[in-house]
């Protein structure tokens, strides 16, 4: 069941449009910096807000402000422990491109995840934090680990899980942003938002979006 | 005039101050004699942001000499968002209403020219940024410009790697289990395979309570002198590090001496 489950969320995740662009990353930096480098990348799919948000608020919306509020704007937020953040607003190719470029230490996708043709009260075991790493890496795997750690209990959901990509078939393709990029990355899939206490928790909760911040800082050790 | 030089002495002063404030306490480390490593952040950041001009520059002049208008657009230092409806400016590609304008084959022909894909957004499709060749436009000027921050990608995995290996170090476990302790005291739970820490039982989870939880982590590091400890192995971790990758660290350094100056 939780496979097929996984499945059909994955065939919800992907994104094929033909657009390109040229937009600009965001720069966030902290008043006292660690010289640790963050590259956050939020969803950008083609087709946000249709794919089946229950709070009418797309993906990519919520994706993005969840991504700021883990980044900055509060002292446990990741520029409040003294990272330094890139948030991508481009392309899935040009993040990988900036995030190399850049130096990242730690490259974090976020997402939220769908089971897809369910009704917003349909109530699943899967639902939860879900945490991908790429399969190879030692420290995609920790980072992950620890992100769902600090996420996974505030989340609604009790299916946390972490997942190596692409073997678990989390989702169905190999996550070039795990694959390709030269930190070690972690893939989010922040609950569910075709679910109805989903999208809330996903968009109206403000509490849990610096415990990514927290899930990294403990795994690099707290550097300061 | 007065307006244009305090409209340029105010950019300036932006520029600046959006560049990372100094490093609070590094430990000294061989690793410092290579650039981009974050032993001296400012002048690496402002490096990359000239070598990040040049390459867009390269890429608007690459897609104009293939007959394609484009614009490149510069990044954004520390916007002041609010939580709202949409996406902020910085999704909207400058580029959209031309790209719009083509019809399906050009557009293709415009991905293929600018990134070297069908579609940049296909996540199965994409190119490899490891590849000596590809990538379009963009590939050509990341091979052009590789950057201050080339070795440190390159060698990422393996810092990462060695880094988890020395916070197992006994020094590192010691100070930890202390800090710990200092945080369960305190009432928050301590997850024990991740170290994270979250509020514990009758805590409120609440915006305000993040303040309490940094104040609780601050004063417990201190207590517990996490930093030396962590300054300590990774100072250690990092000597090993250059010894052991010694010869990639030099020819990166090689490379970057000899790619074309940025101003």
């Amino acid at each position: 069941m939780k496979n097929k489950l996984a499945l059909l969320a994955a065939t919800g995740a992907i994104s094929v449009c033909l657009p390109s662009a040229a937009q600009a990353d965001e720069n966030y930096y902290p008043s006292a910096s660690n010289g640790k480098r963050i590259y956050m990348s939020p969803a950008r799919h083609n087709d946000s807000g249709s794919r089946g948000e229950c709070n009418g608020v797309g993906e990519n919306t919520m994706a993005y402000y969840n991504s700021l509020d883990a980044s900055t704007g509060s002292t446990a937020s990741l520029t409040g422990r003294g990272y330094t953040v890139r948030l991508g607003t481009t392309t899935y190719q040009e993040a990988v491109t900036n995030s190399n470029a850049w130096g990242a230490d730690r490259h974090i996708v976020l997402h939220s995840n769908a089971i897809g043709g369910v009704s917003c009260s349909y109530e699943s075991g899967a639902h939860g934090t879900w945490v991908m790493h790429y399969e190879t890496s030692t420290t995609g795997k920790a980072v992950a680990t620890s992100i769902k750690n600090a996420m996974g209990p505030k989340s609604p959901g009790t299916g946390d899980r972490v997942c190596a990509n692409p073997r678990d078939k989390c989702i169905s393709f190999t996550a070039y942003e795990l694959r390709y990029t030269s930190a070690p990355a972690a893939y989010i899939e922040a609950e569910f938002h075709d679910w109805g206490t989903g999208a809330n928790w996903l968009w109206d909760d403000l509490t849990w979006q610096t415990s990514i911040a927290e899930g990294v800082d403990a795994q690099m050790g707290r550097p300061r | 005039m007065t307006k244009i030089a305090i409209m340029l002495a105010a950019a300036s002063g932006l520029a600046i101050t959006a560049l990372p404030a100094p490093v609070s306490a590094q430990p000294a480390s061989p690793l410092a004699q290579y650039k981009g490593f974050g032993h001296n952040e400012r002048a690496d950041e402002a490096q990359f942001k000239r070598e990040q001009q040049a390459r867009k520059n390269q890429v608007a002049q690459c897609m104009r000499d293939a007959g394609f208008k484009y614009v490149p657009k510069p990044e954004v230092d520390n916007p002041q968002r609010t939580r709202g409806a949409g996406l902020p400016d910085t999704f909207k590609d400058p580029n959209a209403d031309y790209v719009a304008g083509l019809d399906d084959g050009r557009k293709r022909e415009y991905n293929m020219t600018l990134y070297g894909v069908p579609d940049p957004n296909d996540p199965e499709n994409l190119w490899d940024p490891r590849s000596a060749t590809g990538g379009g436009c963009w590939g050509d000027a990341m091979r052009t410009y590789p950057g201050v921050y080339a070795a440190r990608s390159a060698l990422a995995e393996k810092y990462a790697e060695m880094q988890m290996a020395a916070l197992e170090k006994p020094e590192f476990k010691q100070a930890e289990a202390s800090f710990a302790a200092c945080m369960t005291e305190k009432g928050f739970a301590v997850d024990a395979e991740s170290r994270t820490i979250s509020p514990g039982e009758g805590m409120e989870d609440s915006p305000s309570q993040k303040g309490v939880t940094m104040r609780a982590l601050a004063d417990c590091r201190n207590q517990a002198r996490l930093g030396e400890a962590r300054g300590k192995v990774i100072g250690d971790m990092e000597a090993d590090f250059v010894r052991q990758n010694k010869a990639e660290l030099d020819r990166h350094a090689a490379r970057l001496a000899a790619q074309p100056a940025v101003n």
